[in-house]
């Protein structure tokens, strides 16, 4: 049995946060003997991957809605009251790709990889991810999502450099340095994305391939006020900052070297091949920003007669596929846990399709995301697409991103609502990822517990190899409630039961050591 | 304690967050001078050598020595009215150089008006590298019109990649080249049904029974009268969601031809014309449009044209390709709305906005020389264009096609290909902020650069012609024909003029490095070298004094301030 299907017999994650909020920061900062005890990745060891896929993705037929078939297959001859929808663009039922335990909605037919990933709980999606008063136009839509900015606010920086800029103010004067030798952020292409545009300058860099280093002249000496020393010093510093930063990026791609995994020739496997090799070769940019194009389908999105082939059919393709080999290679790599990916696109598309076997732009779509520690419930969902045009926003994208950096990157609320968005309302995408305030994280899926939140008895799966094993559940400041096992046990699966009705309200951790080994889940109790 | 540190960062936080805020509003703050800046007044100060090097600079595409010396003598009205001379001129048409299966055009001859081909990414090189051709091409007297060219192509964006057409990309940029000074009006009217513009903003989609907005929206929010900021439920200060559909509703009706001959490429087919009333939202005083077929999207231009926000936005556009991107309240105050009155009252025509400008006490003061960072087109093909090479003219058309398509490559992989725009918007290097034109400067281009400055003047030459055949510069061939050659210090000097602007804050320390690259430390070598060279001539004297000078130029070229114009 899947930990979905555990979960979604208990307590549906979608609606409960399950998060930290309440409990005092000054206990979680003390805690710190927990992320000892639990060998936890330390957030500094964690980077996300944005894979942004330019021109606006149809989302409804990514993840189609299997329950609105019928619907959506009605050809606009049924007169006012069953308006046109999109059947010429609708892949056959039986071709939608299952997800396991969701019923109402699958996979297109040619992301088979993404179905794996999911059924296997290393992806989830979040559905109707938009923004109030959304705008159509693709330059002011992707600056939006890229600034994090409301529909009528101009923002000239990222948001994710305004994350970056909070922890390095001063950058780049005196960067890189001995605390900061890599790149921040880095962009696989020709301009650093404005993702990562921080309030002056862009907090990032960006390479096309591995083989673009060489010395460039930087130049030296006063510059005039005027606008011409004002572009020269930009290229000085921009000439200088590409030298000290070429020096770590030839010596990352050194030590990571070549992927044992097979990527797809496509342009996007390419980008991501790099990403995973500079990650191994131990390179800690926060974020590594990636492009897929092609997504604005007014015409052609499928070919005539033949959904499953077409633009749409190979984007997704290449999307399924570069990823998950991707996955694949950072799971060869021993990296798995240190990596987030997450996709964005600057908007979906029209319900109903056009005449050109496309569609036009529309409002709200899906973002994935790509974790072993994704909530394996999906988030959001679909209305009924029987009578609209255009899929109103149900989750803010700033929400989106603030929960990424609560969970991902241990920020706290406050910063969330000042960097991002004052409305910023939890989502819960990730689970088991608050090491920052010492939360320890499953290494793996050696154990499991549920339900979670719990009110009385907890289970508790364990899978072990034979010899010495110690499970225990302690609270958030790292004190032992109960040793539950203490003992030689035998290779393979485990279960126990622990009653936790006396527990105050709250967080709790169970920890498992074996083998030399140790893991945790977090867990909540809340009665 | 750590909670105080948290509380402590937040509060910063915060105020990093209000101080972008700020800058959001517009790039008067980003970067901010302490500067007054001249108007639209004619150029008082007295017109030099470095004064003519800027104008050119702006103006044409890697301006040679000589070019830059016979404006200093022509003056600068005459020098504007050869850079301005809008007489049309007919150029060769772009070749099959690559492609022998072509059933229809053998090699050597032109497809402009071939039937369509399915795989048309050959006829696609042939393109960029004819535009390289033209870019480069020194034969004809100084002229505005490829960097014109460009301007328009950018203004009006599309990609080959999108259409697959060729013949299409040819047939719209040679409008922007027969009407490179023309009549803005009359241009969008053209482009409106253009048959480029039409396939690839779904114009030939447009019809009655399911209007597409894609064109309609670009020709508001890009072409015309742009975007300003949200006003209301879908209503962008000048024009609406609204207008979007009604104007895409006025454009229904237009196809194109799969093969044409000439100028047949697109054609109006008014059943699938909308001939309902278009009305337009109050942003146009609530007037509608009524059914007039295939000239009824005139008469949109001509409602849209109604307002003067469509001179001040294109005057915009024009200030940032010629002169710089900060466009703050005494920019706007002092040049754009100025510009936009002329170009009104020259009713829309191109040339006087051009000349007003080129003529300014602004363009040729401080705080424009110099400021402009130079695109790929511009540093790449510039480079190549404005130093002496050896020549190429008598290679076979083949080679010399092979060669351009290169060159091509080196600017497209800089982000600025001739036949791709990025997307519609064109490239961000003119309307992304705040970086504009620090845009085409990242740690992906610097590095092509250097190395494409230093494969340029190496003394193995440029490759790429095929068949071995390579071009070699030839800096001695321009430094005898200096006044004082033998005076290395002058040379020096000459070279900076020529190529760095603002060439006064190149400091003696610089200066004297450069000449050291020449003479190592003995102040007399250049002189005694080229004495004797001179007393008795040799191709291998030549070339050893070419080495030592390409050496020079090598340095010069990948100084940071060679990267401004």
């Amino acid at each position: 049995m899947k930990r979905r299907d555990f979960i979604k017999k208990s307590i549906p994650l979608g609606t409960v946060p399950l998060y930290l909020s309440g409990m005092p920061v000054s206990v979680m900062a003390e805690s710190s003997n927990l992320s000892a005890l639990t060998n936890a990745g330390s957030v500094s060891d964690r980077c996300l991957v944005l894979v942004f896929l330019d021109g606006g993705n149809d989302g409804i037929n990514t993840l189609i809605p299997i329950d609105q078939y019928d619907i959506l297959m009605r050809d606009g001859s049924g007169g006012d009251s069953k308006p046109l929808r999109r059947p010429d663009l609708m892949i056959p039922e039986e071709n939608i790709l299952k997800l396991n335990g969701i019923s109402n909605t699958g996979l297109h037919s040619k992301m088979e990889k993404f179905q794996n990933l999911f059924n296997d709980d290393k992806l989830s999606f979040v559905r109707n991810v938009g923004y109030p008063n959304p705008n159509k136009s693709h330059f002011r839509s992707t600056d939006i999502w890229n600034s994090a900015s409301a529909s009528d606010e101009f923002i000239f920086s990222g948001w994710f450099g305004r994350y970056l800029s909070n922890n390095h103010s001063s950058y780049p004067e005196g960067y890189p340095n001995n605390d900061y030798p890599d790149p921040l952020a880095l962009t696989i292409g020709r301009t650093a994305s404005n993702t990562c545009q921080g309030p002056i300058v862009n907090m990032g860099m960006s390479i096309k391939n591995l083989n673009s280093f060489v010395d460039i002249k930087e130049g030296d000496g006063e510059v005039p006020d005027t606008p011409y020393g004002h572009e020269l010093q930009y290229i000085r510093t921009a000439s200088k900052l590409t030298n000290d930063y070429f020096d770590r990026l030839e010596q990352a791609a050194e030590y990571g070297g070549n992927s044992n995994i097979e990527y797809p020739e496509l342009n996007l496997g390419q980008q991501l091949k790099i990403v995973a090799q500079l990650i191994d070769g131990g390179l800690k940019s926060k974020v590594f920003v990636v492009r897929l194009g092609g997504f604005d389908t007014h015409d052609n999105q499928v070919d005539s007669g033949s959904p499953e082939t077409g633009r749409h059919a190979r984007l997704m393709e290449e999307l399924s596929e570069s990823v998950s080999a991707f996955q694949n290679d950072i799971i060869d790599r021993g990296l798995e846990e240190r990596v987030l990916t997450m996709t964005y696109s600057e908007f979906g598309r029209r319900v109903f399709q056009n005449k050109s076997y496309g569609t036009d732009h529309g409002e709200a779509a899906p973002m994935f995301f790509l974790s072993p520690f994704v909530n394996p419930n999906p988030i959001g969902s679909l209305p009924s697409l029987e009578y609209i045009d255009n899929i109103e926003y149900e989750h803010d994208f700033r929400s989106v991103y603030g929960s990424i950096l609560m969970d991902w990157f241990g920020t706290d609320e406050a910063t969330i609502r000042s960097l991002l968005y004052e409305d910023f309302k939890y989502i819960p995408i990730l689970v088991g990822t608050r090491t920052n305030v010492e939360e320890p994280h499953p290494m793996s899926k050696r154990i499991e517990a549920y339900p979670n939140p719990f009110k009385s008895n907890l289970n508790i799966k364990i899978e072990i190899k034979s010899g010495e094993t110690l499970l225990k559940i302690v609270d958030a400041s790292g004190r032992e409630i109960k040793e539950i096992v203490n003992k030689k046990l035998k290779h393979g699966i485990h279960n126990f039961r622990y009653d936790g009705t006396h527990l105050k309200n709250g967080l709790y951790f169970i920890l498992l050591e074996n083998e030399g080994k140790r893991s945790g889940v977090s867990v909540i109790k809340r009665s | 304690m750590k909670v105080l540190k948290m509380a402590n960062l937040t509060e910063k936080k915060k105020s990093i967050n209000k101080r972008d805020k700020v800058l959001a509003r517009g790039n008067k703050k980003t970067p901010q001078f302490p500067r007054q800046i001249a108007g639209l007044e004619e150029s008082s100060s007295e017109w030099n050598f470095e004064k003519a090097a800027h104008l050119l600079r702006r103006t044409t595409i890697g301006p040679t020595y000589n070019e830059i010396t016979e404006s200093v003598k022509d003056g600068l009205d005459k020098t504007l009215t050869k850079l301005l001379d809008d007489t049309t001129k007919s150029f060769d048409p772009p070749l099959n150089f690559l492609d022998e299966e072509d059933p229809e055009i053998p090699l050597g001859e032109t497809w402009i008006n071939a039937e369509r081909k399915k795989n048309d990414s050959k006829r696609e090189n042939s393109y960029a590298a004819w535009r390289v051709s033209l870019i480069l091409n020194k034969k004809e007297p100084i002229s505005i019109r490829e960097n014109m060219v460009l301007f328009w192509q950018n203004h009006f964006a599309t990609e080959a990649a999108v259409v697959n057409d060729a013949r299409y990309v040819y047939w719209m940029h040679d409008r922007f080249r027969n009407n490179f000074l023309g009549n803005f009006k009359n241009l969008v009217k053209k482009v409106n049904v253009d048959a480029m513009m039409l396939v690839y903003l779904s114009g030939i989609y447009n019809v009655k029974e399911a209007p597409n907005e894609n064109y309609a929206r670009e020709l508001f929010e890009l072409f015309t009268i742009g975007k300003g900021p949200i006003d209301g439920d879908d209503s962008y200060t000048y024009y609406t969601e609204s207008d979007i559909i009604e104007a895409s509703k006025v454009l229904t009706g237009w196809q194109v031809r799969q093969n044409f001959s000439g100028s047949e490429r697109q054609f109006f087919n008014p059943e699938r014309h909308d001939t309902s009333t278009k009305n337009f939202s109050s942003k146009f005083s609530n007037k509608s449009i009524a059914n007039n077929n295939d000239k009824e999207h005139e008469d949109l231009i001509d409602l849209i044209f109604e307002s003067d926000r469509v001179s001040e936005y294109i005057c915009e556009k024009i200030y940032r390709w010629f002169v710089y991107y900060v466009i703050d309240e005494e920019v706007k105050t002092k040049i754009i709305l100025p510009l936009a009155k002329i170009f009104r009252d020259n009713n829309y025509e191109i040339k006087p906005v051009l000349e007003a400008l080129f003529k300014s006490t602004h363009f040729f003061e401080s705080h424009t020389l110099g400021a402009k960072i130079k695109g790929p087109i511009d540093f790449s093909l510039g480079a190549i264009r404005q130093m002496p090479f050896t020549e190429y003219e008598d290679f076979n058309f083949r080679n010399k096609y092979f060669f351009w398509r290169g060159k091509h490559s080196n600017v497209s992989d800089q982000g600025q290909s001739i036949i791709d725009s990025p997307n519609v918007a064109g490239w961000p290097a003119f309307y992304q902020g705040p970086l504009y034109h620090e845009y085409w400067i990242s740690s992906v281009t610097l590095p092509m650069r250097t190395t494409q400055i230093k494969s340029f003047l190496s003394n193995n030459g440029i490759r790429g012609f095929g068949d071995g055949l390579t071009i070699v510069s030839n800096p001695m061939e321009f430094v005898l024909g200096l006044e004082t050659p033998k005076d290395i210090n002058f040379i020096v000097e000459e070279f900076c003029n020529w190529l760095l602007p603002v060439s006064d804050e190149i400091t003696s320390n610089t200066k004297e490095e450069l000449v050291d690259i020449i003479n190592g430390g003995n102040p007399n070598i250049w002189e005694d070298e080229l004495t004797e060279y001179l007393s008795d001539p040799s191709e291998n004297k030549k070339e050893d004094l070419n080495k030592k000078l390409r050496l020079l130029l090598k340095e010069l070229c990948l100084m940071p301030e060679y990267y401004l114009s």
